[in-house]
């Protein structure tokens, strides 16, 4: 192409411009998806959010349920804290409880929290037993209670002594020796 | 060095002022229309807005807006029914009197977009050929070789345009 002609047509082409007004409306559709990104972003966040914030309040009420509450059994209370939060070097499943149950212990008491299904029976031959349903309660029960719904069960052997807890199902009968040590551990064994 | 150039409003108003002249012309020679045009160029810049990655440099970031205008016009121009044929002088409302000129820019913009849209980036926005390549995806010789046939497409529409005149 002749440089003097496509001169004259550049310069025609490059004289268009873009109209005034449609700087304003980029701006505002670039605004308007900048809202909706942050929109979008938010509702995302905000589902994140609602799903720690469920985690949080599940984790809070079985620290709360866990935690919270005080044993009493003969007038003798225990916090919460002794009764199941310190972990020892105990964690035992009995077989007979089904489908789980899992053993905490503390100094003074050791917990099984037990799930299983249908009726079990608890007996120990020695130390006291008490239950914690699920609101919170907690309350000694005597020696060959059923025990329907899953709770967290606590037995109270006496230091360097050792205690049979036999859990009784329908299938099975399944008895655990558990001893508390002079450090404050506890052993467990299947019998 | 590179550089990030997204998502502030200051560098986008920026932005918008050093590139949206040419986006519009390049939007307005595909599609003929003002209004399609326009959205062809808002929608560039959306897309860029939304754009996550990296401009190595301005030209970097020119090339690939230009290439995202391209494609919105393809966009538009495939939705688009068929129109009743305007001018492009008339429609970007170009006045001149410079009748020789105004029938070569009349003459380019009706040549077949495979041609038109090199010969405007080259010769028109001064786009040197290997980002052309890069703009369309080509290899730079088959960029050079849509160049030469355009022009001599456009040689023989002005000749024959001459000629009818005598």
């Amino acid at each position: 192409m002749s440089k003097q002609i496509t001169d004259g047509a550049k310069e025609l082409y490059r004289s268009v411009k873009p109209p005034k007004d449609l700087r304003e409306k980029t701006l505002s559709a670039v605004t308007a998806q900048k809202n909706r990104h942050l929109h979008i972003n938010f509702k995302v966040w905000g589902a994140v959010a609602a799903c720690m914030l469920l985690c949080f309040a599940l984790l809070f009420s079985n620290s709360v349920r866990n935690n919270g509450i005080s044993v009493a059994i003969d007038g003798d209370s225990l916090s919460s804290q002794s009764a199941i939060c310190r972990l020892s070097n105990v964690n035992y499943i009995p077989d007979a409880v089904s489908p789980s149950a899992k053993v905490t212990s503390s100094d003074s008491a050791i917990c099984f929290e037990l799930d299983f299904k249908g009726e079990i029976t608890v007996k120990s031959d020695f130390g006291r037993i008490a239950v914690q349903d699920e609101t919170g309660v907690c309350r000694e029960i005597a020696q060959g209670t059923q025990i329907k719904d899953p709770v967290f069960l606590y037995i109270f052997p006496e230091e360097n002594t050792k205690i049979a807890v036999t859990f009784t199902s329908e299938k099975q009968i399944t008895t655990v020796l558990i001893q508390k040590n002079t450090d404050g551990t506890y052993t467990v064994t299947k019998d | 060095m590179e550089r990030d150039v997204a998502v502030h409003t200051t560098d986008f108003e920026g932005i918008y002022d050093k590139y949206s002249p040419i986006l519009y012309r390049i939007a307005l020679s595909h599609l003929c229309d003002v209004y399609d045009a326009e959205h062809a160029v808002q929608d560039t810049f959306i897309s860029y807005f939304s754009h996550q990655g990296k401009f190595t440099s301005d030209d970097h970031l020119k090339a690939w807006l230009i290439r995202v205008v391209i494609n919105k016009a393809h966009d538009e121009r495939r939705r688009q029914k068929i129109r009743e044929y305007t001018p492009f002088h008339e429609i970007a409302e170009i006045e001149s009197e410079q009748t020789e000129d105004l029938g070569v820019l009349e003459q380019v913009m009706i040549l077949p977009e495979k041609y038109k849209t090199p010969l405007i980036l080259h010769y028109f926005e001064d786009i040197a050929v290997e980002k052309i390549a890069e703009i369309l995806g080509i290899s730079i010789s088959g960029a050079k070789m849509r160049l030469k046939r355009g022009r001599d497409m456009l040689r023989e529409k002005l000749e024959q345009e001459e000629e009818d005149l005598v």
